[in-house]
């Protein structure tokens, strides 16, 4: 069996590399070692039959807007995607709460209840950086990062710019500090930053900080995260693509320091005429599948170097009689029916702290939650009249004593905590739950080590330039022909195909194809 | 590639126009956005244009060229910098004592940057074009009509080749 490329690897990522590629007219195989396509985009009845759940990704915050899903025209392909009225809802121990909104006034609007000056501030935020945010993040999310002193010299033109980089070196706390002034506010603005595996105090994460501020969208893909998946085969398949699932490839074939195909666990092996294309996380991809000997000692170094070590989550997936009813929502309605409800405690210091806790192996015994119920907005995820919820809690992945005995007396604490937010939801509104803690997200898909659901730490040694590694930002790799599209590649984690689209950008200028997208 | 065409009325008639076209320090001192010109020669100036994207300003060092013109009629002219190549057409007919001004710009994003100089192109080139229309007024009493809607491959291919069999003049020194 002879093919063009063979892509490693069926998530949505290994997929949308795959499209774009077979678009060109390539003869494109698709191994999947699972017997479902998808990786993170996982939705399957977890606890009850009609209950979807899903496992991993449930926002796909880029995607309807990116040129991923305009190309492959996606929609046509049954893709479709629900937009909640509200985006966010943060509720603080006295039940008192924010919500997120997409309209600027209507969002300082609600800022002003806490501060006038920090609802000024917001506002003007989004006069001076807003078009910035949308003219650049975008864009470079969907091409090949830049190098550091490209970004550096376009903005130190300018004391804005010069000013932009101070703010792109500090910490989101420092950011927050000298913008606001209301506790509540910056634990709201920060809550969008932890909630994605940012830590509160990384130094270099103040630009993610200022984006995350000023945009917040939320669309649920209908049918659940799965769909994505799908869609993206349906476009492949269409071009005659073949995808294998239920194949493991145990290594890649390296000759002369050139790709030429695979070998599956079988033994059978498939050539690649053009090259192997890896959706693996870089260990795996480059220390198991192609081998220390077939790579420079420095590269396998850096993959060596690799990390994820970042907060892991603890999830419940619950199937409810009824959606929970806030006790916040008797001042601030639309809490109830926003996209997600966070809890992360009434002060910055709360957040940091989870952090510190994590790292030194310490499950949260405070609220550090965020709950969504996907079914407020797509009905189809649940029987008529009835619900499902994700429950994701901040957690070390490594805990002290082991998750085999904590998990069933934390998911009860868990529910407690939620109880004293949402009085309603007692243990008889919870028809069935499934735990899955962090080891149990590793185990449903090993490109999350350590249970980090961004494919390895997004901290600034690890993210744009440098990932996965510096020098190897351009999804190529030392071996020739051999190729990396996964989320460990610029732009990182999160279901957004950036590191699919971009891989396939450079595969069909290395090899000539035909581009037949803009 | 993003492209806008636009379409003027100037109060003047085309040899007044042309006469202000070919003076690049003044019609640089119409575009918006320009803070620094110098001219090299009589067909190449340097440009410094500043974009604000935001609070954000995006400055890009140009240098332009006139590559061929046909007075007072037709004049073809290239911007380059780091990041992006402009190709501009400009097209004058006479209408009454007035003239008809027709221009297209062709922006290349270039490099790593491309991405970000394409899209700020779309945000901003009907707006800025808006600007210009606005300075020439200002200028010359002129009536800025609606840019065209964008054409289609069919009427693009259809302009080239009437172009194609229009008598190319050589250009003047």
């Amino acid at each position: 069996m002879t093919y063009d490329f063979v892509v490693i690897g069926a998530g949505h990522n290994g997929l949308a590399c795959a499209a774009y590629l077979a678009k060109t007219g390539a003869k494109v195989l698709v191994v999947e070692r699972a017997a479902r396509v998808g990786g993170a985009c996982h939705t399957e009845e977890a606890t009850l039959p009609g209950f979807k759940h899903n496992l991993c990704s449930v926002v796909h915050t880029h995607i309807p807007l990116s040129p991923v899903y305009r190309d492959l025209e996606l929609e046509r392909h049954g893709v479709k995607y629900v937009y909640p009225d509200y985006l966010r809802g943060t509720i603080f121990p006295d039940h008192k709460s924010i919500v997120m909104y997409r309209e600027t006034e209507r969002m300082a609007a609600e800022l002003s209840r806490y501060s006038a000056r920090d609802a000024k501030t917001f506002r003007q935020l989004v006069a001076d950086y807003g078009e910035f945010i949308d003219s650049t993040y975008l864009p470079l999310m969907y091409s090949p990062p830049l190098p550091p002193s490209l970004q550096a010299a376009e903005l130190e033109k300018s004391e804005e710019g010069r000013a932009l980089m101070q703010w792109q070196a500090s910490t989101p706390v420092q950011l927050l500090n000298e913008l606001f002034e209301s506790e509540e506010v910056k634990v709201h603005f920060l809550s969008r930053m932890t909630v994605l595996g940012f830590a509160p105090d990384e130094f270099g994460q103040g630009w993610i900080c200022l984006f995350r501020i000023l945009q917040a969208e939320a669309p649920i893909c209908v049918g659940g995260s799965q769909q994505l998946a799908h869609g993206l085969r349906s476009v492949f398949e269409k071009q005659g693509g073949v995808v294998r699932t239920g194949v493991e490839v145990k290594r890649i074939l390296v000759r002369s320091n050139r790709a030429g195909g695979v070998e599956l666990a079988e033994g059978t092996r498939v050539g690649a005429t053009k090259a192997v294309v890896t959706n693996v996380e870089p260990k795996k991809s480059f220390l198991r599948l192609v081998g220390q000997e077939h790579l420079p000692a420095s590269f396998v170094t850096r993959v060596k170097n690799y990390h994820s070590h970042g907060r892991s989550l603890f999830v419940l997936h619950l199937a409810l009689s009824e959606p929970p009813q806030y006790r916040a929502a008797a001042q601030n309605a639309p809490v109830n029916v926003a996209f997600s409800q966070e809890m992360f405690g009434g002060s910055v210091e709360d957040q940091v702290r989870a952090y510190q806790e994590i790292a030194i192996g310490r499950a949260p015994r405070n609220e550090m939650l965020q709950i969504t119920l996907p079914t407020l907005f797509d009905r189809s995820q649940a029987p008529a009249g009835k619900h499902t919820a994700v429950v994701w809690q901040y957690a070390p992945y490594a805990l002290l004593e082991g998750w085999g005995k904590a998990r069933e007396e934390y998911a009860q604490h868990l529910l407690g905590l939620w109880r004293s937010y949402a009085p309603n939801m007692t243990r008889d509104k919870v028809l069935a739950m499934k735990i899955q803690d962090p080891t149990d997200t590793e185990r449903l898909n090993d490109n999350l080590v350590n249970g980090v659901d961004v494919v390895g730490d997004m901290t600034p040694d690890q993210m744009g330039y440098f990932r996965p590694f510096a020098g190897w930002s351009s999804y190529r790799t030392p071996v020739e022909g051999l190729y990396m599209c996964g989320g460990y590649c610029h732009p990182g984690g999160g279901v957004h195909a950036g590191a699919g689209h971009n891989a396939a950008t450079v595969i069909v200028e290395d090899f000539k194809l035909k581009r037949w997208w803009d | 590639m993003p492209e806008r065409a636009a379409k003027f009325t100037v109060n003047a008639p085309p040899h007044e126009l042309w006469k202000f076209l070919r003076d690049l320090e003044a019609l640089c001192a119409c575009i918006p956005g320009v803070e620094r010109i110098r001219l090299v020669d009589p067909r190449t100036a340097e440009l410094t244009v500043k974009e604000k994207i935001g609070v954000v300003p995006l400055i890009v060092n140009l240098t332009a060229r006139i590559d061929s013109e046909d007075p007072p009629r037709r004049l073809h002219a290239t911007a380059s910098a780091e990041h992006l190549t402009m190709a501009i057409d400009v097209t004058l007919e006479a209408s009454g004592s007035a003239t008809e001004l027709h221009s297209l710009f062709n922006v290349k994003g270039e490099g790593p940057l491309k991405p970000v100089v394409d899209r700020l192109f779309e945000r901003r080139a009907t707006e800025r074009t808006a600007q210009f229309a606005g300075a020439l007024e200002r200028r010359f009493g002129a009536r800025a009509s609606e840019p065209p809607p964008r054409e289609n491959w069919l009427a693009r291919l259809w302009r080239c080749v009437q172009r194609f069999f229009s008598a190319p003049s050589p250009p003047s020194s």
